[in-house]
């Protein structure tokens, strides 16, 4: 059973990117743009039956911020997934902000695929 | 190849998406400058092209956008305003990421990288500049000011080993740090590495010491380990003061050595090889026959001493205060281990508080047990006294003795040290007159006319031990059961060793022929005892006819915290001391045995040890009464062992004693009384006066 990894970022690069790199390593990938629409995919997810393994969260994105989408997150069903979130180095308070909202870790951008895939790796067993 | 590709084609419409947005938004601004959610949007539009340009490795695009994020969170935050002059720079600045995104990154540093670097500068200006009418704006530049000057950080970064596990790359850290400023210095300690054999290729090894010299806040440093400072030390200190114009005023003070070992040049090892090859300069001045040897080893030896003083500094503080910080420290400990009951029973609730209710608890310990070593003290003082004793009291009966002391450094609690000089007292006189004989009758038995005395001090599992040993007559066991016959304690069957001493602790029993000066009179062994009982100690006594005897006192570290089992019975909760416990069991088949005049007891181990049913004792409604159905705790009684019956084991903990008799008055059995966790209240279990009230009752039956 491949694990799924849900990506919640406004950059369609970025998205790409970990998509590529995840699916090789053998993930299943959901995309969202923001966070409300990556708490959209956790419901329909849910609907489906299926699970989501993993979030990969940007903090800063439009309609529904980082920040924002992972105190959704932690509120409800979903509390019990981990959350990397995606930092710049320029973001140290943020990255505070997250961990305090609940995140499990983070990851500075731009990042390689293997540090991706092996922090995957990490929290998803 | 082709994955990298297609990534870079998404990368570039999105980049072409966004810069044309961002050019509108920036028009749309230009009209209306205070428009704070416009600004937040193209804040994170390009904040978005960098970390996109970032991931496809475009460095020329990424540093543009790196530059423009810059300006524009210093928008954000308040510190530069919105002018027309701005407006130009970010509109040019857009113009150059437009035209980089219409090239071929191969050619673009040849063809863009001056327009690049040039709009780069263009906003640096932005950095620092205010506009010189406005004294708000400058006001806000000055303290940015402040809190941005150059300092030199400390990081001094240990991780646990399985760091890696959680997901955290300290390569990470050490990368993010190294954008915030420049390492003044960095030194990678190796010395964890194992060999190649136990080698962990998941574990981490090394740990770092960094200077990091840096414009931002101690805080930000602070910030880059915020997912790691809980589980790992880290230390992060500004040790600015220390370095003037650059240079590190503590050098002034070091061997040079010493500084190569702290910059990581040369490991401790090289260093210590290389002292060893070389000649001291005392060595080298005696070879010159400048001086003399005798007078290098004299100076030496008065240097050592000279600084021994210097290293052991004290401090006197009044004893009430310690005695009170330690009654602090014991609530606080109780009160810890409360809410730390209360998050784990919501364990799943909160992971983080309960993360910081363990790293609570923990430090509560490190304190508790700091606090518990200020209350310590050698007992060297009290064995040197003895040195005294020995002597005069020999002389006065004629016999010669000397007195070997080991283990002076051993440090026990204050209250114990004051209070267990009368009981080694006791048994030094003893030793002194009963164990050791005349110089005749040492002679006769083909021993050495010095007799000798050992006392020794140390800590083993936990506990202090003092021995008193001497190489006397020993007891002579016959004489004891005689006696004892006499009293009327002993009444016939086999009996172990101990089981015979025991009988020399019993109140009046002395088996001297004769009253001396010094001991004999009545005051024995069982007020010895008693002294130490109340320590929450414990004596034995080893002895072989014709070659000596020993007593071992075995006391606890401390006298305010115990380790506890707590067990149950019915509804009330009773505290066992670890240090009595010698094992817990739970019974399998009928192991009970009942014996007449004896009582119950049960067959453990090859043995018979007696039975107390603890709800019998303390008349504790329950419904356990089957010894099947509870648990059974071996505890170390009087030179025996006796067996404990209770409902259930709950748990162990370490437990802060509270006196009853200040409040109540002393209970048979009880030594006194704690607070749990979970807040209710446990008696603690007096094992001794258990003992005694058990056994009592039943003889009396």
């Amino acid at each position: 059973m491949n694990k799924t990894i849900l990506i919640v970022d406004d950059s369609a690069t970025l998205r790409a990117s970990v998509n590529f790199v995840l699916t090789d390593a053998g993930y299943n990938v959901l995309q969202a743009k923001n966070g409300e629409e990556g708490l959209a995919k956790l419901l329909e997810n849910k609907r489906t039956g299926e699970k989501v393994d993993m979030i990969i969260s940007d903090i800063n994105m439009p309609v529904m911020d980082g920040i924002t989408f992972i105190k959704e997150v932690k509120k409800g069903d979903f509390r019990f997934i981990p959350i990397l979130i995606l930092t710049t180095e320029s973001e140290n308070s943020k990255k505070m902000e997250g961990k305090a909202a609940g995140a499990s870790g983070w990851l500075v951008k731009p990042f390689k695929p293997e540090q991706l895939v092996w922090v995957v790796k990490k929290f998803v067993r | 190849m082709n994955k990298k590709n297609s990534l870079y084609t998404i990368f570039l419409e999105e980049a072409a998406e966004l810069v044309s947005g961002l050019e509108n938004d920036l028009l749309v601004l230009e009209s209306n400058m205070s428009d704070r959610q416009l600004v937040d949007q193209i804040f994170r539009a390009v904040h978005t092209l960098k970390g996109s340009s970032g991931m496809v490795e475009y460095s020329l695009f990424t540093s543009l956008a790196h530059e423009f994020e810059n300006i524009l969170s210093r928008v954000r935050s308040g510190d530069l305003k919105i002018t027309g002059n701005l407006i130009t720079v970010f509109l040019n600045s857009t113009d150059v990421l437009k035209q980089l995104v219409s090239v071929d990154p191969k050619i673009s540093e040849r063809e863009l990288g001056p327009e690049v670097r040039v709009a780069v500068e263009n906003l640096k200006k932005f950095k620092g500049m205010q506009p010189e009418f406005d004294p708000v704006e400058q006001k806000t530049a000055g303290m940015a000011g402040e809190n941005f000057s150059e300092k030199h950080i400390q990081i001094t970064l240990k991780f646990k080993p399985d760091i890696f596990v959680s997901g955290t790359d300290p390569l990470m850290l050490l990368k993010e740090l190294s954008q915030m400023g420049e390492f003044v210095r960095i030194k990678c300690n190796p010395g964890a590495v194992p060999v190649l054999d136990s080698f962990k290729y998941e574990s981490l090894y090394l740990s770092w010491e960094l200077i990091l010299k840096t414009d931002f806040p101690v805080s930000s440093v602070e910030n880059v380990f915020v997912f790691v400072k809980e589980n790992n030390t880290i230390v992060v200190e500004d040790i600015s003061s220390k370095f003037v114009e650059g240079v590190d005023l503590r050098y002034a003070d070091k061997m040079l050595g010493e500084i190569l070992e702290e910059e990581g040049y040369v490991t401790e090892n090289d260093l210590k090889k290389i002292a060893e090859t070389q000649k001291r300069v005392g060595e080298i001045l005696v070879e010159n026959k400048n001086v003399d040897t005798s007078v290098v080893n004299r100076l030496l030896k008065s240097q050592q001493k000279s600084r021994d003083f210097q290293v052991s500094q004290t401090i006197r503080v009044d004893a009430y205060k310690l005695d009170r910080l330690v009654n602090l420290v014991g609530e606080l400990v109780i009160g810890i281990a409360r809410v730390n009951q209360i998050v784990t029973e919501n364990h799943y609730k909160n992971r983080e508080l309960n993360d910081a209710s363990e790293h609570l608890e923990r430090i509560s310990r490190y304190i508790q047990e700091q606090v518990m070593k200020t209350r310590m003290i050698p007992i060297e003082g009290t064995f040197r006294n003895f040195q005294r004793v020995v002597r005069d009291m020999a002389g006065e009966l004629s016999k010669r003795i000397k007195l070997f002391l080991a283990g002076s450094e051993t440090e026990l609690d204050k209250t114990l040290i004051e209070q267990i000089d009368a009981p080694l007292k006791h048994l030094i006189r003893n030793s002194i007159d009963h164990g050791i004989g005349s110089p005749e009758e040492r002679l006769s038995t083909g021993k050495p006319v010095e007799g000798s005395i050992w006392m020794r001090a140390y800590q083993q599992e936990g506990k202090i031990i003092i021995e008193v040993e001497d190489d006397g007559k020993g007891i002579d066991k016959k004489e004891v059961l005689k006696k004892a016959t006499e009293r009327g304690l002993y009444k016939g069957g086999d009996l172990s060793d101990k089981e015979i001493y025991n009988f020399l602790f019993t109140p009046g029993f002395s088996t001297a022929k004769s009253v001396t000066e010094f001991s004999g009179r009545g005051v024995g062994l069982d007020v010895v005892r008693k002294n130490i009982e109340n320590l929450r100690g414990s004596v034995e006594v080893f002895s072989e006819k014709g070659k000596g005897t020993l007593f071992r006192i075995k006391l606890p570290l401390t006298l305010a915290i115990i380790e506890g089992m707590q067990v149950s019975i019915g509804k009330e909760v009773i505290t066992v001391p670890l240090f009595s416990i010698i094992e817990a069991v739970r019974p399998e088949s009928n192991i009970v045995k009942t014996i007449e005049g004896k009582g119950e007891l049960i067959e453990f181990r090859g043995g018979f040890i007696p039975l107390i049913r603890l709800y019998e004792v303390f008349d504790f409604p329950t419904d356990v009464t089957d010894p099947l159905n509870g648990f059974i705790l071996i505890l170390d009684g009087h030179n025996r062992k006796i067996a404990l019956m209770v409902d259930d084991i709950i748990g162990q903990q370490q437990v802060v004693i509270k006196s009853l008799e200040k409040n109540h008055h002393q209970i048979p059995g009880i030594s006194g009384a704690t607070v749990l966790g979970d807040g209710r209240i446990s008696l603690i279990l007096d094992v001794y006066g258990l003992e005694k009230l058990a056994f009592g009752e039943k003889e009396k039956k």
